[in-house]
């Protein structure tokens, strides 16, 4: 029985282009797995129209490739280096006072007075200055302890002042 | 979307222009697929040329789109 070109079944394709010279070229699986790609531009869900499926493989072949997985990995790296270039601060200013620098290492309360007047503006009650020992102690000599004040008392800045000390 | 196939296309044996003709692309499509490996018939007659199989085209292309998507993996 003479086949249809316009109206192939999927076993006729898979028999078809098997049978030349070429040996094995489409299963049954990878035949499925293209026309889910292509939808119905070349076949109704049953039968295939050989010359729409061929024009169709055709500009898959020659369709432009991807970038390679290399050209993906040169672009991480160079996006990787800008990154580290934006966050990187070097070279650091030189050390206007050094004095002033070794006192405010030394003691914490001194630290934020110096470098973070702005940001704690308000003056010590005596709760923050127990605070601020306890923290001091905890930073250099280690140790945990909670501390409970009144919102809006400067808790959360005096320890992100607090970091910033320990790590200077 | 159909094309429909009538003679007197012989789909086991077109010139380039007639498969370009009956797949609607241009004939320099199917001489760069010719000259990357394509097989072509041998007609008895000499005179005739060397010819395109559809069926050995669309082997060959599906070798063609296999490798592909090795190498690109």
């Amino acid at each position: 029985m003479a086949l249809d070109p316009n109206r192939l079944t999927r076993n006729e394709l898979v028999q078809l282009l098997n049978s030349t010279a070429l040996g094995e070229s489409l299963t049954r699986s990878r035949l499925d797995r293209q026309m889910n790609r292509a939808g119905r531009r070349w076949h109704d869900g049953r039968h295939i129209r050989l010359v729409d499926y061929l024009r169709w493989l055709i500009r898959e072949v020659d369709r432009p490739e991807k970038p390679a997985i290399d050209a993906r990995a040169a672009d991480l790296a160079r996006k990787n280096a800008e990154t580290w270039r934006s966050q990187n601060i070097a070279p650091l200013p030189d050390i206007v006072n050094l004095e002033r620098r070794e006192r405010a290492r030394a003691d914490f309360r001194s630290f934020c007075e110096t470098y973070f007047a702005p940001t704690l503006y308000r003056g010590w009650s005596e709760d923050h200055l127990r605070v601020i020992d306890k923290i001091e102690r905890a930073v250099l000599d280690g140790g945990l302890f909670a501390m409970a004040m009144p919102r809006g008392s400067g808790k959360t800045s005096l320890c992100e002042v607090a970091c910033l000390w320990a790590l200077a | 979307m159909t094309t429909p196939i009538t003679d007197p296309f012989d789909i086991r044996a077109l010139t380039v222009a007639a498969a370009a003709k009956l797949l609607k692309v241009a004939p320099k499509t199917i001489r760069a697929h010719i000259r990357r490996g394509l097989p072509l018939v041998d007609l008895p007659d000499r005179k005739a040329g060397k010819r395109i199989d559809l069926i050995v085209y669309g082997a060959w292309l599906n070798q063609q789109e296999q490798k592909r998507q090795h190498d690109g993996a």
